[in-house]
């Protein structure tokens, strides 16, 4: 799960009016670097991930016995190697697609899916609200821990296993949200008028009300991507990880804890590739998020 | 500078920050350092003698498991059951070097010609920690409550013994239906310690406050999760111990342990990471301790997931298998190549079994012969939190990739894992065993006996022969018989390779130089080091 | 008189959530592989030794009389014996939750002395060095995993320059608090990002608001303005982030609680998820849902006492 930002929670409590009316136009202007600079980042990230195989000749997975815990610098070998003799390098560069699937896949759904059910929920209102806001309350109060151990042991430790308990644990951000923000929505002069005017359901959810809620989710999600991988990181360290031989630079973190204090680049490397990855969600989120003031 | 709002008269509060992020800052730092400063008592609420924490006569030792019971007949973490080898005392145990059986509580016993009674007679005037004294009926009632006690595991090792009688306060006698070999080694083991029956009678929670038996120190304060602290046992009828306090401290986090013995904080650490051993060694100040044990590593080949019924395809997974490679990769070249099943150099370890020598050739004829000429896919259930299981997994993968069998590596935590392994269905697993008794009965019954209620390891093996030479080699009292019979039942195992041991782990500790003497025998126990340990100011 | 009647509602609300709490605490480890018998057997395992085992633990009995019994205990008081440690776990429950509060606590205190501050002056001087640099110094914070920053932290404090003590717990209120130290602050850090640009985000829009554009006009200090209302009307949202991550925080320190050692709630729940400790897991999973509902609860009124005016929830 991942710390929730208030400005996406109760955005009128302040004021009482819709923040990104009261930004000044210059804020907009400035805030454009960081949408290009985050763009620019994940473009370059992607390549190399993706790209891999141009840019190392080396196996990720092929294990060298003769060649293990070798400096960085050695061989041919620029970031050195791990406890079986693979290649850092290339086990960044691959491990990266699988962080960046981590990053999109985790986080799509449930931004997809935590939204809709909030906004749903918010509109249906009554009981339906109250149950659905129970079960909200209820995944928030629950250690979240507990089910993501309790999910992957269930299923065993997979990429796709983690998915789902990353699912499972996450949706529950995005619906809050998302409902925060119908039910501040449904207050506006323009939402009433809507609904007055006779248009359908879907058309004011769609047309009227989910325009001042995905900026909101869509800047949690940046946040929550990063906190997903590093979930992934968190949970190799206990253990039930995406297992070996996978690269997976959470994975690559957790296993390179053992080596701490003798090969320290096996942990850091991938932990500041990890930070790389933050910081471009960072600023495509905060990009983002100017972009969706200054339209207003 | 007004640029920030474009409005006139707008002082923004530098100094405020700076002062608040100094403020912060030294206060953090001052809270620490009353904590840093005053670490030589960081005990778990100690309450032990004042002054008793002056660094020599006081040995630190961290541990990397929480302690679940200090009840011996409970306890089923290593770490707790070493720990009730210091504070209780049984009729007999093991010398340090885990070979032979020595008089503990018992100093001298006879043994009936028919070998079906044993007469224990226990050391005049010896007492509990509390001045009690030990009686014979102490010992009765203690090994009653082991064998019988509704969450106790521990019948099976006794089962022919059909009487236990305390003749006198000083004579415990017990009888048995046939002749029991391991006898004297099952009593010696940790859950037949010699309990204070009225003591632990009388207080239910007993084992959670500060309990005492007749061993070298008793507890003086536990905390389950952080540790606890022993004091010397005064009234302990054995060699006075020259350091008065052991305090241990459950440290989980790898790293962490060995930055605080680096630190001096402690004197003692278990289970330095493999990795870091060259640098510890290289440490003037430091040394590495790695001492035999009876871990054995293996993976089973449970007869019931196909095609591993055929022996032949099994033994063509054993030629695959490159168990130096392994050994590198999984311990750094800290562990041995493993043999037979039974730990390395045990009593009557078939040394004459040689090292497994890859051969990828015969492994790929096996297989044909077999009638898998291209191989087939197989799960391997391996336990995630164990690091070395892990790389060992990870290495049979890449071996028997040569001979066309693809592993699929599926890893659980360690509940899920072995619940997985259980029937035996669901592929290849990774296990490991150690002994508790220095008897091979206890492993020959687990691992090479179908009948023996663990199904040969797992493997759902099962031999007619070999599960008669167990029952037999039990009961049998001429050593050099028993000692042919254990050797055709480890060569049975090699042959038709229902598991296959893989390496022989050491136990691996780190102390300061400034200690001497620490010593762990191949059970894992160090009480018998802690007699004669000393600690210097460091 | 609506945080009055905000409480009441609230209140109503929660009984369902615990009791569902119980129910799927209950329910989930169950529906899970694994046996607490063979946890405890270890490679002793024998499926007769097994069975005497679950049978004194009383798995044997039918679910819905377990579960009925578990009620009956929480009603009561007692929380049952944990499996793998045989101590009541009420016990266990007790050491444990004072070190996860305290560790907590100093980690709430850490952030906001670190928060307020920087987030105050990234707002004031937005564009500024400042500004920039803490989005990169507290990404760096937020990405690297705790346990990494955990161990530098280690090496530099406690080890090269000896200030704080490597990991423990340590006797005594203020030993405990000089050991939590190091693990507040590895803590502290990443919460601190969220709350640095929500408070950043905040203070700019009560910085423009009309109201302190009137107040400017009107003469009144910049010194009683940032005070009286700017910190004010800015720490509300915070003040309900801060609670909901707080409570996020108690489940979520397993990995800071294993570098440095302390005994808190989050080893102790994640050891016992492994171990299959039922009752522990039941009743840790419990005590931390009250914990988040009241913290939860609190920050609702501090919410409605600083900016009375404000309702959180809305009224239709």
């Amino acid at each position: 799960m991942t710390v929730l930002d208030p400005a996406q929670l109760d955005p009128g409590s302040v004021t009482g009016r819709p923040r990104w009316l009261k930004v000044p136009l210059p804020r907009a202007v400035r805030g454009r670097p960081a949408l290009y600079l985050g763009v620019g980042l994940l473009l370059v990230i992607s390549v190399l991930c993706l790209g891999a195989p141009l840019f190392t000749s080396y196996s990720p997975t092929e294990i060298d016995a003769l060649a293990v815990l070798v400096p960085p610098g050695t061989d041919g070998h620029p970031l050195g190697t791990d406890a079986f003799g693979r290649d850092l390098w290339s086990r960044l560069l691959y491990g990266g697609r699988y962080d960046l699937a981590i990053a999109f896949g985790a986080t799509t759904v449930v931004l997809v899916a935590g939204t809709a059910i909030g906004m749903a929920s918010a509109h249906a209102g009554g009981w339906v609200d109250a149950f659905v806001m129970r079960v909200v309350d209820l995944f928030f109060a629950f250690p979240f821990i507990v089910l993501v151990i309790a999910i992957i042991a269930a299923l065993g430790p997979s990429l796709r296993n983690m998915f789902i308990a990353l699912w499972l644990a996450s949706w529950v951000g995005y619906a809050r949200i998302a409902h925060g923000q119908t039910m501040s929505a449904s207050r506006y002069g323009y939402v009433v008028a809507a609904g007055c005017l006779g248009y359908s359901r879907r058309r004011i959810l769609a047309r009227h009300v989910l325009p001042s809620v995905l900026p909101f989710v869509t800047v949690f999600a940046m946040v929550d991507a990063v906190g997903n991988v590093l979930l992934g990181a968190s949970l190799g360290f206990l253990g039930i990880g995406i297992p070996p031989p996978t690269p997976e630079w959470g994975s690559m973190i957790a296993e390179g804890q053992a080596y701490l204090l003798s090969n320290w680049q096996l942990s850091l490397v991938p932990g500041l590739a990890l930070v790389l990855l933050g910081v471009t969600f960072s600023l495509l989120g905060d990009g983002l998020a100017d972009l969706f003031r200054a339209k207003q | 500078m007004t640029r920030s709002t474009g409005l006139p008269g707008h002082r923004p509060h530098p100094t405020r920050v700076t002062t608040a992020l100094g403020g912060l800052l030294t206060l953090a730092l001052a809270l620490s350092a009353c904590a840093g400063g005053s670490d030589e008592s960081t005990s778990p609420d100690s309450k032990s003698t004042p002054g008793a924490s002056s660094a020599v006569d006081t040995l630190k030792l961290a541990n990397a498991v929480a302690i679940d019971t200090l009840d011996p007949v409970e306890a089923s973490a290593n770490e707790s059951i070493w720990l009730d080898q210091n504070i209780y005392a049984r009729l007999v145990q093991t010398d340090p070097a885990g070979k032979e059986i020595v008089p503990d509580l018992a100093d001298k016993w006879e043994i009936s010609d028919d070998k079906l009674t044993y007469t224990f007679h226990l050391r005049p005037g010896v007492k509990f920690a509390d001045g009690t004294p030990v009686t014979a009926q102490d010992a009765k009632w203690s090994i009653e409550r082991a064998r019988d006690g509704e969450d106790s595991a521990w019948g099976f090792l006794i089962t022919p013994v059909t009487d236990i009688t305390a003749t006198d306060d000083q004579t415990l006698t017990i009888k048995l239906s046939t002749p029991h070999a391991p006898l004297l080694a099952d009593l010696a083991m940790y859950a037949y310690a010699v309990l204070p029956q009225k003591a632990v009678e009388a207080d239910k929670d007993f084992f959670n406050k500060t309990p005492y038996g007749a061993g070298p120190f008793k507890v003086t304060s536990l905390s389950a999760q952080s540790g606890l602290v022993l004091a010397r046992n005064d009234n302990y009828w054995g060699p006075k111990p020259k350091i008065a306090t052991v305090e241990v401290s459950i440290v989980t986090d790898d790293n962490t342990r060995l930055l605080q013995l680096q630190g001096g904080q402690v004197d003692v650490i278990e289970n330095p990471p493999g990795n870091v051993l060259k640098q510890i060694a290289a440490n003037p100040k430091l040394r590495v301790d790695l001492f035999d044990s009876t871990r054995v590593d293996f993976v089973s080949l449970p007869l019931k997931s196909k095609p591993l019924d055929n022996v032949k395809v099994r033994q063509a997974i054993k030629a695959a298998l490159d168990l130096g490679r392994m050994n590198t990769l999984a311990y750094q070249g800290n562990a041995k190549v493993a043999t037979t099943f039974f730990p390395y150099k045990m009593l009557f370890w078939d040394e004459s079994v040689p090292e497994p020598v890859p051969d990828v050739a015969k492994a790929k004829q096996l297989l044909a012969e077999a009638g898998f000429p291209n191989g087939f896919t197989i799960p391997l259930i391996a336990v995630s939190a164990d690091a070395a299981g892990q790389a060992q997994a990870v290495v049979i993968k890449d071996d028997l990739e040569k001979i066309g069998i693809t592993v699929d590596i599926q890893s659980f935590e360690l509940s899920t894992a072995y619940d997985k392994q259980r029937p035996g269905t669901n592929g290849m697993g990774m296990r490991y065993w150690t002994n508790d008794i220095i008897d091979p009965d206890e492993v020959a019954t687990f691992g090479a006996d179908g009948d023996g209620g663990a199904n040969a390891f797992n493997s759902y093996w099962k031999d007619e022969a070999v599960s008669a030479l167990v029952t037999q080699a039990r009961s049998e009292v001429d050593d050099t018989k028993r000692a042919e019979q254990y050797a055709q039942i480890q060569k049975a195992i090699v042959d038709q390779a229902p598991f296959i041991p893989l390496s022989y782990a050491p136990f691996r500790y780190a102390s300061g130089q400034w200690v001497k003497g620490f010593n762990v025998s191949p059970l894992g126990n160090y009480n018998d080091s802690l007699l004669t340990l000393t600690v210097a100011e460091h | 008189m609506g945080s009055v009647n905000l409480r009441w509602s609230r209140v109503a609300n929660l009984l369902p959530v615990l009791f569902g709490i119980t129910l799927v605490s209950f329910l989930l480890l169950r529906l899970v592989p694994g046996d607490p018998a063979q946890q405890i057997l270890g490679n002793r395992y024998t499926p007769e030794a097994a069975e005497g085992i679950r049978k004194g633990l009383g798995l044997d009995r039918p679910l819905l009389e377990q579960y009925g019994l578990f009620l009956k205990g929480v009603a009561t008081g007692s929380f049952g014996e944990s499996y793998q440690y045989r101590r009541p776990v009420g016990e266990l429950l007790l050491d444990r939750t004072a070190a996860s509060l305290m560790l907590v606590g100093l980690t709430a205190f850490f952030c906001a002395a670190l928060s307020i501050p920087i987030g105050l002056w990234a707002a004031v001087r937005r564009g500024g060095l400042v500004d920039q640099g803490t989005r990169v110094f507290f990404t760096l914070g937020y990405a690297l995993p705790a346990f990494l920053i955990g161990v530098l932290f280690i090496l530099v404090f406690g080890l090269k320059l000896g200030w704080a003590p490597i990991g423990g717990y340590g006797t005594g209120f203020t030993s405990h608090l000089g050991h939590l130290v190091l693990p507040a602050l590895t803590l502290a850090i990443p919460f601190s990002t969220v709350l640095v640009r929500s408070l950043r985000a905040s203070t700019i829009t009560v910085l423009d608001s009309d109201f302190v554009t009137i107040a400017r006009l009107k003469g009144i200090s910049e010194a009683r303005i940032m005070s009286r209302h700017v910190l004010r009307n800015a720490i509300s949202p915070v003040a309900v982030v801060f609670g909901i991550n707080l409570a996020f925080l108690v489940g979520g320190t397993v990995v800071v609680e294993n570098v440095f050692s302390i005994p808190g709630l989050g080893t102790l729940l994640v050891g016992a998820v492994s171990t299959r400790d039922y009752p522990v897991v039941q009743a840790v999973a419990l005590v931390l849902a009250v914990f988040v509902v009241l913290v939860n609860l609190l920050t609702d009124v501090v919410h409605g006492v600083l900016d009375p005016r404000l309702t959180v929830g809305v009224q239709r």
